[in-house]
């Protein structure tokens, strides 16, 4: 895996989730950072700092970028939400757009 | 993610300030946007859309864009003679870019806010502003169609023009709107293009 093909995302308590950035893009807002003409500071360290974004959710969604890839092309698996994270990640969705 | 209620009443000034600040910085187009943050602009605007001031964030934003349109107006008004082009085609290019990390940067409302409202999204009212307060100021209009006249007709008498400068103005107008392109270029083109080949027949008649 390539420096320039991933990025880091960094949760509120300080996690850092190293991703392909394929992955990533899944979420829209994700993908304007790191695609957007100007030169922003996202872009130019390969990482985005989420500070109202926990571990366990950020997790939770980084697991979710796999899976979506992974239905994309056509493997239909079951993805488990444990109830407690549901609102969280629902924000958290909200959010990244995706 | 919390919701931080904003009770605070000087939540949106603060915010927009920030915003406002950044966008500037975003319109001079220098390497100043490095510093900044995408992550931390977005969630200004989220927070400010999720809290209700979605209309408050767009009458700002279109105030502080037509006012930096104005001022482009301005200095391409003022440029003199044969920089008059290139002066409109630089400030074109980095006013679009601009355009373009702003749209971004308020996605959130974009998706959110504008579509139950009457409101343009913001890449359509950028070019909106450009066409209305650029393009068709008095100043400009006719000297634009003018220039662009002469600078066929120069290529047709043989001289040299800059043709990538033609053809990159020629497309802002497409990109404007085709009506734009009709009215600024393509009608008057036309028009002069059929007298001087009129001209150029009865030249040859009289010969005959």
């Amino acid at each position: 895996m390539k420096k320039e093909d991933t990025v880091k995302l960094i949760s509120s308590d300080g996690f850092e989730f190293v991703v392909d950035k394929e992955a990533a893009m899944v979420s829209q807002t994700i993908r304007n950072m790191l695609t957007s003409p100007g030169s922003f500071a996202e872009r130019e360290h390969g990482q985005v700092t989420f500070p109202e974004i926990s571990s366990t959710i950020l997790e939770k969604i980084c697991q979710y970028f796999y899976w979506h890839l992974e239905f994309a092309s056509g493997k239909d698996r079951e993805f488990p939400i444990e109830p407690e994270l549901t609102l969280e990640l629902m924000m958290a969705a909200n959010y990244l757009h995706t | 993610m919390n919701f931080r209620v904003a009770s605070d009443p000087e939540y949106f000034d603060k915010n927009w300030n920030i915003l406002k600040h950044a966008i500037r910085e975003i319109f001079k187009c220098n390497d100043n946007a490095r510093h900044l943050s995408f992550g931390e602009l977005h969630r200004h605007a989220y927070y400010m859309v999720l809290h209700n001031f979605g209309e408050k964030l767009y009458s700002k934003l279109v105030a502080t864009m037509t006012s930096h349109v104005k001022e482009i107006a301005k200095s391409v008004e003022a440029s003199e003679g044969s920089s008059f082009l290139e002066e409109l085609n630089t400030k074109w290019n980095d006013y679009y870019k601009a355009l373009e990390i702003i749209r971004d940067i308020l996605m959130y409302m974009d998706r959110t806010y504008i579509p139950s409202t009457k409101n343009k999204p913001v890449y359509e009212l950028g070019l909106n502003l450009w066409r209305e307060n650029v393009i068709y100021s008095n100043q400009i209009r006719n000297r634009l169609s003018n220039t662009l006249l002469e600078f066929v007709f120069k290529e047709r008498a043989g001289e040299d023009v800059n043709r990538e400068l033609i053809r990159n103005v020629t497309k802002m107008l497409i990109d404007l709107g085709p009506s734009v392109y009709e009215q600024v270029f393509e009608t008057p083109f036309l028009q002069v293009l059929a007298e001087s080949y009129k001209a150029e027949s009865h030249k040859y008649i009289e010969f005959v």
